[in-house]
């Protein structure tokens, strides 16, 4: 009988992790997709949190990750718009078209 | 366009050379990670610096009522103004003003009256009246 321990989920964190960092890197069109990574990125450690205040059996692990949910929603939030303010100014949104500053 | 109809987004002909990059430092993140999981262990005095214990009495939701609105209610607060900055800095980024575009005037609407509105003309036989718009 496999019994799913905090193992599984540390693993499954990483590899949602993992999926974050490999849409930031591989992505050079999309920059909905980097926003979305990002997202992929907080999700991994709210699993870390919630998986570790269970298997302590410390409740503030879920308390931050509350909070933490609350900063990711802020945080799509401006970042949608600051892309809507870009389109209207550049008539782009392309991540490869960004690049004003020449870097 | 936002949206082009032609998938080239996830078409990476031509410019693969971050690719495999990517992907070499992707795989090396996910090894460490695995490999902290694996090695990891509880330092044994952790189980006594638990902050909140879990109370199985109550239901999660209700845990976490008990603890969020009393011992981190300034941080609750807190989260509240930052979607609240969120929200007003979302609407300011977006809004704006379009010209052209035909509006309802209330005030304009309601003292509108006779003198106004209708203008009595003595039109000339064969000549007719010129409208102002």
């Amino acid at each position: 009988m496999l019994s799913i321990g905090l193992g599984h989920y540390l693993t499954l964190a990483a590899i949602i992790f993992t999926i974050g960092i490999v849409g930031i890197f591989l992505n050079r069109k999309n920059i909905i997709v980097i926003l979305m990574s990002i997202e992929l990125i907080l999700l991994a450690v709210n699993i870390n949190l919630v998986s570790f205040s269970i298997f302590i059996n410390d409740l503030s692990g879920q308390v931050f990750t509350l909070f933490i949910l609350t900063v990711a929603a802020a945080e799509a939030a401006i970042g949608l718009a600051i892309i809507v303010v870009y389109y209207r100014n550049s008539g782009t949104i392309r991540v490869e078209e960004i690049d004003r500053l020449k870097g | 366009m936002w949206l082009n109809k032609k998938n080239e987004w996830f078409n990476s002909s031509g410019r693969s050379s971050h690719i495999p990059v990517g992907l070499l430092v992707s795989i090396i993140i996910f090894f460490e990670l695995i490999i902290v999981i694996g090695g990891w262990k509880y330092k044994p005095d952790l189980l006594d610096s638990i902050a909140i214990e879990i109370n199985t009495d109550l239901t999660n939701t209700q845990s976490l009522g008990s603890v969020i609105y009393t011992d981190y209610i300034h941080l609750f607060q807190l989260s509240g103004m930052v979607l609240l900055v969120a929200m007003i800095g979302a609407i300011v980024l977006t809004f704006r003003q379009r010209s052209g575009v035909k509006r309802q005037n209330y005030f304009k609407q309601i003292s509108r009256d006779r003198k106004d509105g209708i203008e009595l003309v003595d039109v000339e036989n064969n000549k007719g009246v010129k409208i102002d718009a």
